[in-house]
């Protein structure tokens, strides 16, 4: 890519910097602000404390929490209402990949209007959004920095992707103390979504140099200190380090786009309301394995930053040892291998590979992938 | 890579994604709050400019000047419907094809017919199906085209153009109907104004022209609006006379009279009429109409017209009348008194020849002739009153038939110890009359101005004077006196035959009524003012010959 644009929001990572969230609300003109955040997160008392946060800067607020995993359309349509009823001038998002979404998709209707499905795709947002903030409260989704926003249409069943520069967050937040509160399974799948992001940007053919040097390192910082995260809930220098790896991962992502996992883990989610870590810990081997002869260099790179000893191999060899280095991981953490184990069943195999097929992110995946292929990977990952 | 791979990875990775920007956006919607706002000012000015009547191209003009700041054309022109055509009203600025007024027949404006039809707006172009040849002369390259609708028909159209291609945005095609609207109530409410002062000065014309008084006063009496023929009548000028009662500026009275036909129609709220006579002798008439009196403020139209000069002709009408009646009458007597008049006349003095002076006998029969010479006067008399006879006439100068009558009295009123002073109009033009009578006439009335200085004392003087009235456009002969003057009452009856304020046998009582008719006769008439104690004035009125001949003569 010769040309091309690099954005990121204002960053403000470290341990503690929740505090920062009213007043960076107010830097951006906010007076009452509009919470979206999910019951998880509420329950760890997270969003007590951002509201605490708000209050002592004087902004008033509207909290709302009724988003799920993979937030619905319909929700979104509850959350405009609400904003506009109560006459809210900013939006905050305060979780994990649901929330987020959530959240900037109730921002783009509230000044944009209309029905979320009227943004499905790339570039179709027309207006500026209200000031919004984004406070990462896993380590994986990413939301926080990326153009992007998933979210559930309910009467077709799928994962509509929503990609705009107007949805890159006014200011993130990364405080690692949130992840402090995850269970080991949230864990280990949001770790598997960050690495997923990483290891996705660095093949995808919109990679830039910029990208590679975030995605690399993202890979290396996963492989290093997921295991460690999963293990104990206190050790916050492995959470640290995942809470950067995952911001990483997201900035590349967000500008150098996914691949074929997600672009086949969103009909999961969409069809069998499947959690997007484990599907995508899942479909990743086997992925990578399929993109493997578009780019074995890379993967080798991938291999090499995930500790594998790739002296002396040749390409081919060295790639696939990334392969087994993803699978070793995913052994380690207690991932799930197999897609059955989450609901998937032969019959749905057909119309999930037609929906993967038309999901953006496939475009920037280094293999051109059929209808057909991407229903044998999803066979292989039965 | 597919191409709509390409391109969307070209608007996720690629640099002419942006996002979106607040500063963007707010300098949107600032330059879209000035140009409201700037719209919002023209149609005010618009709803400004129809209240102090700005002509219509005027307008337009401004118009075009204005807008042209937010909108983008041209040209700008109105065309107006009249009587199933169209025509051209006005347009900005001048292009030399388009002449004010111009008929635009269908087949030359398709456009512009169109929209007349549908009443919808339509943004036009060259080749858009519709051949319109009069914006295509033009070069016009786009043309929005607005409906001016009212009520259930169109006006007329509003066209605002332009000679490159451009594209309108739908709030100015917005704007530019609601600027066809504000035209169109523009256009109705110009009908509406001109048609109203039309009426209003036709009412105030009418209002001026009436030479009677017309006033309207409030349910107090009190005068509020008044004619100018009421003005010249009190002296005074509007104001003063606003708020006046009208009793003390018509009557002169401080409160109503018993029967004024105005407080009958405030009470009533019926049409009245009266009749005042006031102390100067003028007589007037008052009508009162009531107006406004179910509306709960109820006023009075008052109608005043002066009659004095309309009765006095109907008596004077009265009078002829009667004349005319007596004249015919003593005419007949006259005739039948004639003959036997003679006989005794004549017999008498055959009587007298034969009898001598010193008879007894004698004075009898001179006394009978006498009177029957007086008689044969009187009968005289009766028959030129009448007309009976015919005389002559020809142009003569009125100064002559002065000096005759002078030569045939003077000296007997001089006599009298009484001065005669003249004064004669050398200028005065000539009359047509008959000498003989006209001299009659005079010696009568100077023979009345002796008269008239029986039993009084004082200045024994009688003013003969000649001239021409110029108000009247008459030759005049004027006979005044210092004498006795003629009572008020008696004023009235002086021409009537038989009439004598004299001792009876002092006159005939037929001097001045034949006097009249002489005049009369010569188209004329006589005036008469008089002083009971200080004298009286009889004016001869006769009309002077046509101008040509007094040139010739
Ligand atoms: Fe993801």
């Amino acid at each position: 890519m010769e040309i091309f644009k690099f954005m990121v929001p204002e960053i403000i990572f470290g341990k503690g910097t929740l505090r920062l969230v009213g007043e960076s609300a107010r830097r951006l003109g906010a007076t009452k602000v509009f919470l979206v955040s999910d019951a998880g997160v509420a329950g760890a008392g997270w969003v007590d404390q951002a509201v605490r946060h708000l209050h002592e800067v004087g902004l008033e607020y509207e909290v709302w929490t009724e988003t799920t995993p993979n937030p619905k359309d319909h929700e979104i349509e509850h959350g405009r209402e609400l904003y506009l009823k109560t006459g809210c001038d900013a939006v905050i998002g305060l979780g994990g990949g649901s929330a987020i979404d959530a959240a900037k998709a109730v921002a783009i209707l509230v000044t944009n209007g209309g029905q979320i499905d009227d943004y499905e795709g790339v570039d179709k947002i027309a207006r500026p959004l209200p000031p919004l903030i984004c406070v990462a409260a896993t380590a994986g989704a990413g939301g926080e920095v990326t153009q992007f926003t998933v979210i559930v249409n309910t009467q077709r069943r799928v994962k509509m992707t929503i990609g705009s520069k107007s949805l890159v967050p006014d200011i993130a937040i990364i405080d690692p103390l949130l992840l402090s509160t995850i269970d080991a399974v949230l864990t280990a799948n949001t770790g598997m979504d960050a690495l997923t992001h990483a290891i996705e940007a660095y093949v995808s053919v919109a990679a830039t140099p910029i990208t590679d040097v975030l995605a690399l390192r993202a890979i290396k910082m996963v492989s290093s200190s997921l295991r460690a995260s999963v293990a104990s809930r206190t050790n916050m220098e492995a959470k640290t380090s995942m809470a950067m790896a995952s911001l990483l991962a997201g900035i590349a992502m967000s500008n150098a786009i996914l691949g074929a996992v997600h672009a086949m883990a969103h009909p999961l989610g969409g069809l069998l309301n499947m959690p997007h870590g484990e599907a995508n810990a899942i479909l990743l081997p086997h992925v990578m394995r399929f993109n493997l002869i578009a780019c074995k260099e890379r993967f080798a790179d991938i291999a090499e930053a995930m500790g594998e000893q790739t002296e002396g191999l040749s390409s081919r060899e060295a790639a696939e040892r990334s392969i087994e280095a993803v699978e070793r991981l995913c052994s380690d953490i207690g991932a799930k291998q197999h897609l059955a184990e989450i609901g998937l069943q032969e019959e749905h195999i057909r119309e999930l590979s037609q929906a993967a097929a038309a999901d953006v992110s496939l475009i920037t995946n280094p293999r051109d992938a059929s209808v057909e292929q991407l229903a044998e990977i999803y066979r292989a990952a039965l | 890579m597919p191409e709509h791979k390409t391109q969307l990875i070209e608007k996720l990775t690629g640099v002419y994604a942006s996002k979106r920007s607040y500063y963007g956006e707010l300098k949107d919607k600032i330059s879209e709050i000035t140009k409201r706002n700037s719209q919002l000012e023209i149609l005010n000015e618009l709803a400004r400019q129809i209240s102090i009547n700005t002509p219509l191209d005027q307008l337009v003009m401004n118009i075009s000047d204005r807008v042209k700041q937010i909108i983008p054309f041209d040209r700008v022109s109105l065309c107006i419907f009249r009587g199933g055509k169209l025509y051209l009203n006005c347009f900005h600025p001048q292009d030399g094809l388009s002449c004010t007024g111009m008929e635009i027949p269908q087949d030359q404006g398709q456009a512009l017919w169109h929209v007349g039809q549908t009443t919808r707006q339509l943004v036009w172009r060259p080749g858009s199906g519709l051949d319109d040849l009069h914006l295509q002369r033009l070069g016009i390259r786009v043309a929005v085209i607005s409906p001016m609708f009212a009520q259930d028909r169109v006006l007329g159209l509003f066209v605002a153009a332009n000679l490159e291609e451009i594209n309108y945005d739908p709030t100015d095609l917005a704007f530019l109907q609601q600027l066809a609207n504000q035209l169109t109530i523009y256009l109705q409410d110009r009908d509406l104004f001109a048609e109203v002062t039309r009426a209003k000065v036709e009412w105030e014309n009418t209002f001026k022209a009436v030479k009677d008084l017309i006033l309207v006063v409030d349910r107090k009496m009190q005068i509020f609006r008044v004619n100018p023929a009421t003005l010249q009548y009190s002296g005074l000028s509007e104001e003063a006379l606003m708020g006046r009662q009208c009793c003390e500026v018509i009557c002169g009275a401080a409160t109503a009279c018993n029967d004024c036909a105005v407080c009958e129609a405030l009470q009533t709220g019926e049409t009245a009429s009266s009749q005042h006579e006031f102390d100067d002798g003028r007589v007037m008439e008052f009508y009162a109409y009531p107006s406004n009196y179910d509306q709960g403020e109820p006023g009075v139209v008052i109608y005043v017209k002066d009659i004095t000069e309309r009765l006095k002709m109907q008596v004077q009408l009265l009078k002829t009348a009667r004349l005319a009646a007596l004249g015919e009458m003593s005419a007949g007597v006259a005739h039948e008194l004639n003959t036997p008049l003679a006989v005794i006349l004549g017999d008498v003095q055959l009587l007298l020849r034969e009898l001598s002076m010193s008879e007894e006998k004698h004075e009898l029969f001179d006394d009978i002739k006498t009177c029957a010479l007086r008689c044969k006067q009187i009968v005289q008399g009766l028959l030129t009153f009448s007309r009976q006879e015919q005389y002559v006439f020809y142009p003569l100068s009125v100064n002559n038939v002065v000096q005759e009558a002078l030569k045939l009295v003077g000296y007997q009123i001089e006599t009298d110890n009484i001065r005669i002073l003249t004064n004669f109009e050398d200028q005065v033009p000539q009359i047509e009359g008959n000498a003989q009578q006209l001299e009659q006439v005079l010696v009568n009335l100077l023979l009345n101005a002796k008269q008239s200085f029986e039993g009084t004392a004082g200045q024994r003087q009688i003013g003969v004077q000649t001239g021409y009235d110029q108000r009247r456009g008459q030759v005049y002969i004027r006979v005044s006196d210092t004498g006795q003057g003629i009572r008020q009452e008696n004023l009235a009856q002086i021409f009537d035959p038989f009439f004598t304020s004299k001792g009876v046998g002092k006159g005939t009582g037929l001097g001045l009524s034949v006097s009249l008719g002489i005049v009369q006769t010569h188209g004329g008439t006589i005036g008469v003012e008089s002083e009971p104690g200080r004298g009286s004035t009889f004016t001869v009125y006769l009309p002077p010959l046509p101008e040509t001949e007094t040139e010739s003569a």
